[in-house]
């Protein structure tokens, strides 16, 4: 099977300073893995070069089998997605408006919701289970409903790979849990790639088959 | 067709009739009262030379249009300047474009003479320095947009821009003799009629095509709305973005301040009215908002500024703060959640 993600020894770091040993792994279709690592080591930049938004100091960054700064913008987008810590916070976005962001790498100059789009945002708010919130103020949800609604929009983006930066940082156990079943039915049902940075190592060691552990270059 | 969708019409009609109205009252009230009958006799008769005729269309017309424009040009630049710095107390002057021409106008009334009488060309010089000044300062921050990473830093660059500019402008006034900062004081306060019939012409054709590049940007504004890190995995260039909006807006901010001196308050205020009335982010929906109700405010406040029985017209920038911060207080609590 063919890998999504294939990283070929990557180092990353800022200003030139690598911050990581160099990678090498590579991520199948439908694997969940954890990246762990203690805080401040480089998994959120790693994350950041994952999505492409970073340059790697070296190596190579390979999704479905293309180095990934060969595609445009608007290709990375549906090919990647990404669920980060922040948060929207302008008063009136309703959570439709959030999961219909999704859709803005398919939609046309105005960003018009089409009934293709319609159907994706449908579709991603069931598998979370978030239906009976689409017409509420995503401001008045609670952190775990605001979670699932960024994990929605990454559903709805309808890419093969999703990228999550500490997706259960400020909540309960229990959102936590779900959180954690909801990304399995992400990568056993739909079959997506997902990659997760955290520090839950006892549920991680629980739900993930595979994890990326990461270790600091040099230690000082 | 759902309730939301069908407030958001009925909103949109209701601020367009509103328009219409003040419009009308904007060409018939003032020092010189004019029935509707007789101004529709004036309107669709073809005698051009009655006192009436010269009234309406010398006078009153250019400046209802003016106001109606630069009321719309002033609230979707302030729309994006919130949107883009995520700042609720952004506006349209935030990045120094206001103080630029500011600048250009103290540089030419200051230093070069009196605006006591003014003659066509000075009114034009003014226009064209005010336009000179602001556009320096737009181009200098779309460079630098471009150069930059954080929208803070931006923001806090175009603040400097704007003392950097204001304290040039204080030091000219402190050379300057009393009745030039007196005209400089007076272009400061605002003014409507400064069109006026000759560049009412230009001045339509360039905010329409600024208010339209605004709608083209709904999009990106809605993108940018989620957050920038999630707008670039979109597939937004930021930068460019960044460049474009920032460049729109300047535009918009840039004509009007050059015709009608940096009038305050509009472009602060519309896009919170318009996001309480219309309930929305949307962009598609919040810059055809934010221009009628931003064309309505103006109307309303050109028309107090004039009301009968005032032997002077009330600088603009008075009345739209005056007239505009009790609505704003009011709309926060009649649609508060």
């Amino acid at each position: 099977m063919q890998n999504i993600l294939e990283i070929d020894s990557l180092s990353i770091g800022y200003n030139g300073n690598a911050i990581l040993k160099p990678i090498t792994w590579a991520a199948a279709k439908g694997d969940m893995i954890a990246l762990t690592g203690s805080n401040g080591l480089g998994k959120s930049t790693l994350l950041r070069v994952l999505s492409g938004r970073t340059r790697p100091i070296s190596g190579t960054v390979r999704l479905m089998g293309a180095d990934i700064h060969t595609f445009t913008p608007k290709q990375r987008a549906k090919l990647v997605s990404i669920v980060l810590t922040e948060r929207p916070e302008d008063m009136f976005l309703k959570v439709k408006d959030v999961v219909a962001s999704g859709r803005f790498p398919y939609s046309g100059l105005f960003g018009k919701i089409s009934e293709n789009d319609e159907k994706h945002i449908k579709a991603s708010l069931e598998v979370i289970g978030i239906n009976h919130l689409i017409n509420k103020d995503f401001t008045s949800l609670s952190d775990g409903e605001r979670q699932k609604v960024m994990i929605a929009k990454a559903i709805a983006q309808d890419t093969p790979l999703i990228l999550m930066d500490e997706p259960m940082a400020f909540l309960d156990y229990k959102s936590r849990i779900e959180i954690f079943e909801l990304m399995t039915k992400m990568t056993s049902e739909e079959g997506k790639t997902v990659i997760f940075s955290s520090h839950d190592l006892d549920l991680v060691n629980r739900y993930c088959e595979k994890q990326w552990n990461l270790e600091k270059w040099a230690v000082s | 067709m759902n309730t939301s969708n069908k407030l958001t019409i009925i909103y949109f009609i209701t601020a367009f009739l509103v328009g219409i109205a003040l419009f009308a009252l904007n060409i018939l009230v003032g020092s010189v009262h004019i029935p509707l009958r007789e101004a529709l006799q004036v309107i669709f008769n073809k005698d051009n030379s009655s006192a009436l005729h010269v009234i309406i269309f010398d006078y009153r017309f250019p400046q209802a249009v003016t106001a109606l424009l630069s009321g719309a040009a002033l609230a979707v630049a302030g729309l994006m300047m919130q949107t883009l710095f995520r700042n609720p107390l952004a506006d349209p002057s935030i990045l120094g474009i206001s103080s630029g021409a500011g600048l250009g106008v103290a540089s030419v009334i200051l230093v070069s003479g009196s605006l006591a009488v003014i003659p066509h060309w000075t009114a034009l010089t003014i226009t064209s320095s005010a336009f000179f000044g602001a556009v320096v300062v737009l181009a200098v921050i779309t460079l630098l947009s471009r150069r930059l990473n954080s929208m803070v830093m931006l923001i806090i660059i175009g603040i400097m821009i704007a003392y950097l500019t204001g304290a040039i402008t204080d030091i000219l006034k402190y050379f300057s003799r009393k009745e030039e900062i007196h005209a400089f004081v007076i272009w400061g306060l605002g003014d409507f009629s400064a069109v006026g019939t000759s560049n009412l012409d230009f001045y339509t054709v360039t905010i329409i095509a600024g208010l339209l590049c605004g709608m083209l940007l709904s999009k990106t504004l809605n993108m940018l709305i989620i957050g920038e890190s999630y707008a670039e995995n979109l597939g937004l260039n930021i930068r460019r973005a960044t460049a474009f909006t920032i460049a729109v807006s300047g535009f918009l901010t840039a004509v009007v301040t050059a015709f009608c001196g940096p009038i305050a308050f509009l472009g602060l205020a519309v896009p919170h009215l318009a996001r309480f009335i219309f309930h929305s982010s949307n962009h598609i929906i919040l810059t055809p908002a934010s221009a009628l109700i931003g064309a309505d405010l103006a109307l309303a406040c050109n028309l107090i500024a004039r009301l009968p029985g005032l032997e002077e017209t009330l600088p603009i920038n008075a009345v739209t703060a005056l007239i505009g911060a009790p609505i704003v207080i009011y709309v926060i609590f009649r649609y508060r959640k």
